[in-house]
């Protein structure tokens, strides 16, 4: 009976790098484990669907925002009133000094007829006592900025310039937006990073189970003559499945959502509609495109740390 | 093949599993450890597997320097060397056939390579009818013949055994016995921890006998005990 094995020379071993012909071992393993542990298996990927979901909301929340207030500072901006008595020679000469004054994009003078139509306009009625002579309404100049969030010293230079009556720079709708912007950036990032090592260490303990489960097939690998690598890739692999899913899932519904959303809260019955009517929405293909491959790696990326912090605590490979 | 050179374990508590021992064991060599509980027939085994570092001392497996192996070399050297313990270490969730092609696909083996060598090796230890059972559906000897193609799978020059045996009644504590006389026959080394007396005294192999640690005895075809030892 001669049934000896071919003895294989021991191949040039970059031990770290994930061999295609491993694959189907390492997946099989993985499955079984995730399938094993299917509670905290699921319990993981809702913690990271959650951390995601705050992702994807704030990211969505903080572009819109900025595209309101670009559209604001186009739109807005500021109306200066210009002294009763000055004649047109001087209205040019203080819409010419108007121009030169910092973060000043672009005026435009409206006419007392204008401003009065669109006072009408606004009010949905015909003023008829105050047209012509007896138009109460001052020239102004409406003037479009470049940094809403520079009114305030742009005022203070106008209201300097002389044949200034006054100006109107409802101030608080674009501090209120300029504030509302930070608020959610900072409030956004705290809850995704709170979220996100949440996730770290459910995933940590999802993965320390199975571990654990397979502490005896550990052993007997190490004896076999299995490297680290070998006996780290499943993990490895459990940790990003778990994270990657944890991010689709929240990712698909968000994709499909957005567009109703938008329109619930802009439709006629929405409570902000009244507010939100007008303004400018990022559109899906604006977002989603963009911010899919982000979440996904982050989903990934939040697998990897929670299956490596494990391994660490855990594993001592 | 194996060569220990004044090697000491003295484990973080004090106890001391091998002291000053120095071996040779030359390819294609059967020897037997023998030494009563404690004496340090596991701890050697240990060294050679590189499961801890030595205290002091060195050891070469085929000429070859292991006493300061890493994490990355370790793996490497036990694919040189098969090895079965007492209570045969089988995966419960894995079939006979599955317990043995595992020990080749943490190597690089194709799947070509394991659909050729299991059934090789099951037929060796007369487990191919089994190849489908599970560990829990096996005798204690079926279990242990399993582990031993396992061990022997990826044809490794050394074999380990510790107390391989143990938990054995005679007779098939015999055909274990005969299937690692008959793999010695075929080239592999084979280094056996054992209590079984019997098994050593009907073998007429080489015995090294310890006590405290120390090797007290090493005689070509010798027996458990003989007249000027006594445990
Ligand atoms: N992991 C360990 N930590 C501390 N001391 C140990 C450890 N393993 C073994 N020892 C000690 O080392 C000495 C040798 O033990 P070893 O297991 O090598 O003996 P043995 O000859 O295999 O015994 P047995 O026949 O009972 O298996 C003993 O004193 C034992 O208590
Ligand atoms: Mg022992």
């Amino acid at each position: 009976m001669k049934t000896t094995p071919n003895n294989r020379k021991v191949k040039s071993n970059k031990a770290s790098t994930l061999k295609l012909r491993n694959l189907r071992y390492y997946l099989s393993q993985t499955t079984k484990s995730l399938w094993r542990n299917k509670f905290m298996t699921i319990s993981s990927i809702i913690t990271v669907a959650a951390c995601m979901i705050m992702v994807i909301a704030s990211f969505a929340a903080t572009s819109n925002l900025n595209l309101f207030l670009d559209h604001l500072e186009s739109t807005v901006g500021m109306t200066v009133f210009l002294d009763e008595d000055l004649s047109e020679a001087g209205r040019d000469i203080v819409g010419q000094t108007i121009m030169v004054v910092e973060n000043v994009r672009d005026i435009r003078i409206i006419t007392p007829e204008e401003a009065l139509e669109n006072m009408e306009r606004q009010w949905g009625m015909n003023i008829e006592a105050l047209q012509g002579d007896a138009n109460p309404l001052r020239w102004s100049y409406m003037v479009e900025l470049y940094d809403l969030s520079l009114q305030s010293q742009t005022v203070d230079a106008v209201s300097l310039i002389f044949g200034v009556h006054s100006i109107d720079a409802s101030a608080d709708i674009s501090d209120t937006l300029v504030f509302i912007n930070n608020v959610v950036a900072i409030v956004g990032l705290i809850i995704i990073a709170v979220l996100g090592i949440l996730s770290i260490v459910i995933i940590t303990n999802t993965i320390k189970l199975t571990v654990n489960s397979r502490r005896n097939e550990i052993v007997i690998m190490k004896y076999v003559g299995a490297t680290d690598w070998f006996i780290r890739w499943p993990f490895i692999i459990e940790g990003v499945l778990v994270g990657v899913l944890g991010a689709l899932i929240p990712l698909v519904a968000a994709w499909f959502a957005y567009d109703n959303l938008v329109a619930s809260l802009t439709g006629d019955t929405g409570i902000f509609a009244a507010m939100l009517r007008g303004l400018p929405f990022r559109t899906t293909a604006e977002i989603f495109p963009f911010v899919a491959p982000i979440i996904i790696l982050l989903g990934a990326g939040i697998g990897v740390l929670g299956s490596a912090s494990s391994m660490r605590k855990h594993l001592n490979v | 093949m194996i060569k220990i050179i004044n090697a000491t374990k003295i484990y973080d508590n004090g106890a001391r599993g091998v002291q000053d021992v120095t071996l040779t064991i030359d390819k294609g060599e059967f020897a037997f450890i023998v030494g009563s509980s404690g004496s340090g027939k596991s701890t050697l085994i240990k060294i050679l597997l590189r499961e801890m570092d030595l205290t002091e001392g060195e050891i070469y497996i085929n000429g070859e320097d292991i006493t300061y192996y890493g994490k990355k070399e370790i793996p490497f050297l036990r694919r040189k060397m098969g090895v079965v313990f007492q209570d045969f270490r089988l995966l419960p969730t894995k079939t006979v056939y599955e317990n043995v092609a595992f020990a080749m696909q943490i190597t690089d083996a194709s799947s070509r390579e394991i659909r050729r060598n299991v059934p090789m090796v099951l037929s060796m230890v007369g487990l191919q009818k089994k190849s489908k059972a599970y560990p829990d559906q096996l005798s204690g000897g079926e279990q242990q013949r399993c582990a031993l193609a396992r061990a022997i799978v990826n044809n490794p020059p050394i074999l380990l055994c510790d107390e391989p045996t143990g938990n054995l009644d005679p007779d098939t504590a015999w055909d274990i016995m005969n299937l690692l006389d008959e793999i010695n026959s075929r080239g592999t080394t084979v280094v056996m921890a054992t209590h079984a007396w019997d098994l050593v005294d009907a073998m007429k192999k080489r015995v090294i006998a310890m006590k405290n640690g120390f090797v007290v005895r090493d005689v070509e075809k010798g027996g458990y005990s003989n007249e000027n030892y006594s445990e």
